[in-house]
């Protein structure tokens, strides 16, 4: 046996490298695990890393971008050139300043509209794994943040909170194939669940009967019974309804409201004090 | 210790690819950085040192995609074990054929994560990567695994390879 043992030992390890993982995932793993220490010691090391490169990529942005603008000045020129390429890179630094005011007064806008309490964050990272669709916050728990809460960005619904260590958390998008939120089609206030298909597809509407009021172009907000997000915010447009398939529901798809690839800023709600906001207006935009 | 080095640095370059996918603005596809470590274990590191980097590649890989499943560690060392096997039939000192096997590597290791998440997700949940994003996926991180083959030559166990082929 332990000669055996011994002439075997690589493809024991091997084997066994190979097997507990399976084992682990096909019993209970692909529901997700809560994270553990040597967990929660991989994301220290890797969210510095991340936030790092963040700061360095934007700090090139800008670095370049003045760099352009300061190409066409040079010693011969007169002082009102010297002037206007000063003056460009204002206007160029200006516009960059208007365009990220626009878009924290959007964030801003949203946040102090939610009833309950929040928090501000960055996104600092994409997942590497295609297979589901999360993304990095630079908030974690330390400052509050617990799994479950409900993430927004300006233009409507993003995702939940799925991990939390101390400096940062994960949120799972609206597009993640295991993704399913509460939806209300806002002309109609037919209810639905939206859920997600992953990889770049747009979200899927389900569970609505075939005989229901929905038209493509239909804006789906959410309904406020998922006990995770808020009554009637934003999560797509309807694009298309099919009621071929026979059966005693349609189908249809969503394009959704945010678009992950371009998202910098999120608002987390961390005590969401009244998920079904009565204050939310209808399709006329008239609170009922 | 070369083995943690490698490993080291797999970490590094995991968490810079996720802002580098941001930064490029990848939809769907995403680099398989992960996977160029582990079919560089495969080619040039001996069995057991190998299968263990690659488990800790894919523990990484795993943590960092925000779902932890335990999935991604069975997929790193089964890849490892296919490299090992193919590794008979390839030159491991060609820089070439280690990029062609790592575009093979992302190819196989898409299709079997994507299997994988079809048959343990929710009912009616479709396959949620498309061809093309694995086609794209294994051409961007083929390029990335020859600019990166330098690097990793220079943590190499200087003696080289152990034992080629060892694991058949």
């Amino acid at each position: 046996m332990r000669k055996f043992l011994f002439n075997n030992i690589d493809i024991l390890v091997l084997a066994a490298l190979m097997g507990i993982p399976l084992l682990l995932y096909l019993t209970a793993g692909h529901k997700g695990r809560k994270l553990n220490f040597a967990d929660r010691a991989v994301l220290a090391v890797a969210a510095p890393i991340q936030r790092l490169m963040t700061n360095a990529q934007e700090s090139a942005a800008t670095g370049v971008s003045t760099y352009v603008a300061l190409q066409g000045a040079n010693e011969k020129a007169v002082t009102c050139e010297r002037e206007l390429a000063t003056t460009r890179t204002e206007l160029n630094a200006a516009t960059e300043a208007i365009a990220e005011n626009r878009r924290l007064r959007g964030i801003l806008g949203l946040a102090d509209a939610q009833p309950g309490k929040h928090l501000v964050a960055r996104v600092i990272g994409l997942n590497p794994a295609t297979v589901h669709s999360a993304l990095r916050i630079d908030r974690g728990s330390g400052e509050g943040i617990l799994v479950g809460m409900a993430v927004l960005s300006a233009t409507g619904v993003l995702g939940q909170v799925i991990r939390a260590t101390d400096k940062s958390a994960d949120v799972m998008v609206a597009t993640d194939p295991t993704s399913r939120v509460g939806g209300l089609i806002q002309r109609s206030r037919v209810r639905c669940s939206v859920s997600g298909a992953g990889g770049g597809h747009p979200l899927r509407l389900d569970l609505v009967r075939r005989d229901e009021d929905v038209l493509a172009g239909d804006r789906v907000v959410t309904s406020g019974t998922d006990g995770v997000f808020p009554k009637g915010l934003l999560i797509g447009t309807v694009v298309e309804i099919s009621r071929t398939n026979g059966g005693s529901y349609l189908s249809g798809t969503i394009t959704p409201a945010v678009d992950v690839e371009r998202t910098e800023e999120v608002v987390v709600l961390t005590s969401p004090s009244d998920i079904s906001d009565p204050r939310i207006p209808d399709a006329k935009g008239v609170a009922p | 210790m070369r083995v943690a080095v490698l490993v080291g640095i797999a970490l590094i370059l995991m968490a810079m690819q996720s802002v580098l996918v941001k930064i490029l603005g990848l939809d769907s596809a995403r680099l398989g950085i992960g996977l160029a470590v582990v079919v560089f274990l495969g080619l040039r590191i001996g069995d057991i040192p190998g299968a263990l980097g690659a488990f800790a590649v894919g523990y990484f890989l795993d943590v960092l995609s925000g779902y932890p499943s335990w999935l991604y560690p069975f997929l790193s060392v089964a890849i490892f074990a296919a490299v090992r096997i193919i590794s008979d039939f390839a030159d491991s000192e060609s820089r070439g054929a280690y990029t062609a096997i790592v575009a093979l590597a992302v190819l196989l290791h898409a299709l079997l994560a994507g299997a994988f998440a079809w048959l343990t997700g929710p009912l009616n949940s479709s396959a949620s990567v498309t061809l093309p994003a694995i086609a794209l996926e294994a051409a961007i991180t083929a390029l990335a695994a020859f600019v990166l083959w330098p690097l990793f030559r220079l943590i190499e166990p200087k003696k080289g390879r152990e034992e080629r082929g060892a694991l058949i």
